[in-house]
């Protein structure tokens, strides 16, 4: 039996491995998160009281409820409903997508509403349509106010995914567990674990705020 | 203190710069107790940045500014005291917005003059009175038109005693018919005998209420002098340039 | 798929996810209470002129607004075994809580501070009122107003995550929902009573603080 518990390279190799998982499962949830963020968000933003109402309860279950309390249900609920037992990368996947949609769509609807009523009245002036007043006009100018908040939800997401370990993914924070029962020093791989998010979180938001800061001044306002 | 023959302020030689900026060039003058000068020039020349200075709001750079004999110096750490002889009324007004006109009247009268709250009281319904403004007492500033906070403003300098009331553009904010009733209170302070020290747009009150103009242009003062001279009779070039612009659109 | 809802046979166990909730919310509440307590200090040393006291705030906000709060609560109580101390459960649930909460209600009483108006401060000093007093009665009284949306957000931030207390067995509401879904197999029915309960309780908070913004008169 091996009776060495120091930590070694392939510890090292193992939370890297981890935080490379992080990483590529924050991006997925970001990415399709987005597109179903932008979706709800618009509607949420829409005139039309059936299709916002929808959206907005969508929005207030997810946004009342806790997250880890929503992974749990997808880990438990969704092989009940379909049929068949899901991988653990899809659960949190899923888990993650709809959280990160719901906080986007809100993002998205302020950004939506921020953008002043009297573009888009130019825009109808001149005589386009409402889908094109929407993608040429209004969209364009609610991304400068959406992007800002996103990239703070996106530093967000790459720590509360560190939940997804309760549901068995391995990913960073799982990993190290591992590592923990192989060497029993809890202290030292969760300090090195938070040093790793650190890393990431604190250097994204110092990265995202140097580029807000060029855009701010390209754009000289 | 009270010597005659001393001005109330003095201005020597005061320079100041934003960065490589230089916003005020070597400006000098005096004014005496009991007159009223008004800065007139165009955006940008300095007259705001010159009239923060003295009372601290703004650290000059080089000279010396003397208030009632006493040299200002704004790093030290009894700049407010001399804030109690001097009043400053803004442009934006800045009431305080969680007190009522009551309160911000006697707030100040209580924690630095440190005056009792019935004398404090009795003090702010005299100078509401004044102004014209008795029935605001309980108000809130968001519940009184621009000119209406204008005069609590000045109501609530005055409160402080002042000897010397500094005003930058205080009309500017307000919409053309609360203008007057702003000036008018200034015209009552001016023949009650306040010093005062007022940078503005309006000519005309600068012409008539004013007993001397200073015409201010490119941070350096280009001419002085009394109010019916310099403007109707201008000797600088500058000057000419700028009262034609004005008095002519 | 067909799936029938038979509440039935959760009912019997309501108690528990009541004593789970109530636990729930005392997690919440203190780590709120004594967190906030830290985010005012926080504000404060970052107002001053040492520069040690607002180095030690910042790199305390930073830490602990960077990690995930899972880690900084597995650091309590499993970290902690690795020198042979034990804390409790709630005590490592609470520790962790009320660390991360102050680091957030930090950088929001430092903005809403920032957030007043500097006219205000202008006439304050124009009036001759020292720093001092310009903050306690101007400054401070015009920012507690201009917090309350974040704040109330942070609770409801804080309420929600206390769930993964749940992680270092805090037997919290949603350690109770998995566990009463474990012996009666109804996870539907019983998910829809947590999620029901956790809605209850983050819609009364923001009432209750969008009553109170309200009630201000300026």
């Amino acid at each position: 039996m091996n009776t060495n518990t120091s930590i070694n390279m392939l510890d090292w190799l193992f939370i890297l491995e981890g935080l490379g998982i992080t990483l590529i499962l924050c991006l997925c949830s970001m990415v399709l998160g987005s597109i179903l963020g932008v979706i709800i968000g618009v509607m949420r933003a829409s005139n039309i009281k059936v299709v916002n109402y929808l959206s907005w309860i969508y929005v207030y279950i997810i946004r009342g409820t806790p997250l880890l309390m929503q992974l749990f249900l997808v880990y438990y609920g969704l092989p009940i409903l379909i049929g068949y037992s899901i991988s653990a990368f899809s659960t949190a996947l899923i888990g993650l997508t709809l959280y990160a949609a719901a906080y986007l769509a809100e993002i998205v609807k302020a950004g939506i509403q921020s953008v002043d009523v009297g573009q888009k009245e130019a825009a109808k002036a001149l005589g386009m349509t409402h889908l094109q007043e929407f993608i040429y006009i209004v969209f364009p100018q609610a991304l400068k106010v959406i992007i800002p908040p996103s990239a703070g939800f996106f530093i967000a997401l790459i720590k509360d995914s560190s939940l997804v370990s309760a549901i068995g993914f391995m990913e960073l924070t799982r990993s190290s567990k591992l590592v923990i029962a192989r060497t029993f020093q809890p202290f030292t791989i969760y300090l090195i674990v938070a040093l790793v998010y650190f890393i990431v979180c604190y250097g994204l938001s110092k990265l995202s705020r140097y580029v807000e800061g060029g855009l701010a001044a390209n754009y000289g306002k | 203190m009270g010597n005659n023959n001393v001005p109330l302020l003095q201005v020597k030689n005061i320079r100041k710069n934003f960065g490589s900026l230089q916003v005020l060039d070597d400006i000098s003058f005096d004014v005496n107790k009991g007159e009223v000068l008004t800065i007139i020039g165009p955006s940008g020349s300095g007259k705001t940045t010159m009239l923060r200075c003295i009372n601290g709001l703004e650290k000059i750079n080089g000279g010396e500014i003397i208030i009632d004999g006493e040299h200002l110096n704004p790093n030290s750490k009894d700049v407010h005291k001399i804030r109690e002889n001097v009043g400053f009324i803004f442009q934006r007004f800045n009431l305080f917005a969680h007190l009522t006109v009551l309160d911000n009247l006697t707030i100040a009268q209580k924690i630095v003059k440190k005056r009792k709250d019935k004398e404090a009281k009795e003090v702010a319904a005299d100078l509401l009175k004044k102004v014209g403004l008795s029935d605001k007492l309980n108000s809130y500033p968001s519940q009184l038109s621009g000119g209406q906070q204008q005069r609590v403003a000045i109501a609530r300098s005055l409160a402080m005693d002042p000897k010397l009331l500094l005003m930058d553009e205080i009309t500017s904010s307000l919409d053309p018919e609360l203008v007057n009733e702003v000036l008018e209170v200034v015209k009552e302070l001016a023949v009650g005998g306040m010093t005062m020290i007022l940078v503005t747009h309006e000519m005309g009150f600068a012409r008539n209420v004013a007993s001397r103009v200073i015409f201010m242009a490119d941070s350096k003062i280009v001419e002085q002098g009394k109010p019916d001279k310099l403007f109707s009779n201008p000797e600088h070039e500058r000057t000419k340039a700028f009262l034609n612009k004005i008095l002519n659109h | 798929m067909a799936y029938r809802l038979v509440f039935s046979q959760i009912l019997p166990y309501l108690s528990q996810f009541l004593e789970g909730l109530k636990l729930s919310v005392y997690i919440a509440c203190v780590g709120m209470a004594v967190g906030t307590l830290i985010g005012i200090i926080c504000a404060i040393a970052s107002t001053s002129e040492v520069k040690l006291a607002k180095k030690i705030v910042n790199i305390y906000i930073e830490v602990f607004r960077n990690t995930p709060l899972l880690i900084q609560m597995y650091l309590f109580f499993f970290g902690l075994g690795q020198f042979n101390i034990q804390i409790s459960p709630m005590s490592s649930a609470i520790l962790a809580l009320v660390l991360n909460n102050g680091a957030y209600t930090g950088v929001i009483f430092e903005t809403g501070l920032k957030a007043v108006d500097t006219g205000q401060k202008e006439a304050a000093n124009a009036l001759g009122m020292t720093a001092f007093q310009t903050y306690w009665h101007i400054i401070i009284p015009q920012a507690f107003r201009i917090v309350i949306p974040p704040l109330t957000n942070q609770f409801i931030s804080l309420f929600l995550f206390s769930s993964v207390a749940s992680t270092v067995s805090v037997p919290e509401l949603l350690s109770q929902t998995l566990h009463v879904d474990s012996i009666t197999m109804r996870t539907f029915e019983a998910f829809i009573i947590t999620t029901g309960l956790y809605l209850i309780v983050t819609t009364i908070i923001s009432v209750v603080s969008s009553l109170y913004e309200k009630s201000f008169k300026y």
